[in-house]
């Protein structure tokens, strides 16, 4: 594919669009903004995490409310988004982001905060209602302080 | 697509970066002391909430505040998750925080982070953007609270 082929078909803003995708997708799960997260996800889109999968969006949202349940706060940072178009006809990209996610709960014996560094591999797609994710994958590469707080 | 749609999506993005711009130079004004810097980043009638504390109204207690608050130390603040919503000649936005504090020789250790939110309006006025409101959400530190943070968290 040639540069020309995606000006035609790929515009700055689409760019724009699909760079922010990590981070209002980051920003819902910290705020508990469930619709958020629904905006930004297909509705069949799967989120594997290591040796687990979820299929749909409101499988990955379940799962994802469950583990966030009970913190004082979490706040995951997002940086490094890259984008790859893939597919500039049919509207694809692959995106690239590193998260630090720092998760905080006072009174847990060992520490309040669980801080996991690792990286999101994502598929984008242009669908009915604009550009969402299809396919979210985290590799956790590190973690720091007192896993008690994100059992 | 049109020669017009086109401009109007240049505008849009444009508008973004600058207040993205807006963002980062408000970080850069606190950890370069630069309060002329700080003062171009704000209307004069800006109101800033510091998690925790009465607002500050206007940018000359705002500047006060600050400048007490990082008196005597380094600071970087690292901001992301940046997310702008435009409204013609308004905008609301929102940016992830970690700022870490330095002050070298406190008994203890010598840094502090504070994490937190951002959460802005701005206004393009004569085609520059600044705030008019800020409020600070702090949601976690890590360090030594003994490194000194004055009247409020910046």
């Amino acid at each position: 594919m040639t540069q020309q082929d995606i000006a035609d078909t790929i515009t700055l803003e689409d760019l724009d669009t699909i760079r922010a995708l990590p981070v209002r997708y980051a920003n819902a799960i910290d705020a508990a903004d469930w619709d958020g997260v629904r905006a930004v996800m297909a509705p069949t889109a799967s989120f594997i995490a290591g040796e687990d999968s979820f299929d749909g969006v409101e499988s990955i949202i379940d799962m994802t409310a469950g583990a966030l349940h009970g913190l004082d706060a979490s706040q995951h940072f997002i940086s490094n988004v890259v984008v790859d178009v893939t597919d500039a006809a049919d509207g694809a990209a692959t995106v690239t982001s590193y998260l630090q996610a720092q998760h905080v709960k006072e009174g847990v014996d060992g520490g309040a905060t669980f801080l996991v560094g690792g990286v999101f591999t994502d598929q984008v797609a242009r669908g009915h209602s604009g550009w969402q994710f299809t396919r979210r994958s985290l590799r956790v590469l590190w973690t720091e302080g007192n896993p008690a707080v994100h059992p | 697509m049109t020669a017009s749609s086109s401009a109007a999506v240049n505008g849009r993005i444009a508008d973004r970066r600058a207040i993205e711009r807006v963002l980062y130079d408000y970080a850069t004004a606190l950890d370069s002391k630069d309060w002329a810097l700080l003062a171009r980043t704000m209307e004069p009638e800006t109101v800033f909430t510091p998690d925790g504390f009465a607002p500050l109204e206007g940018y000359a207690a705002i500047r006060d505040a600050v400048s007490s608050a990082l008196e005597g130390q380094r600071s970087l603040h690292y901001l992301t998750n940046v997310e702008i919503e435009l409204d013609g000649v308004r905008a609301r936005s929102r940016c992830s925080l970690q700022a870490q504090h330095i002050r070298v020789g406190t008994p203890g250790g010598d840094t502090l982070i504070v994490a937190g939110v951002y959460r802005d309006e701005l206004v393009a006025r004569a085609g520059t953007w600044r705030f008019v409101r800020r409020s600070l959400q702090v949601l976690w530190t890590r360090g030594n609270p003994a490194v000194p943070l004055g009247k409020v968290a910046g």
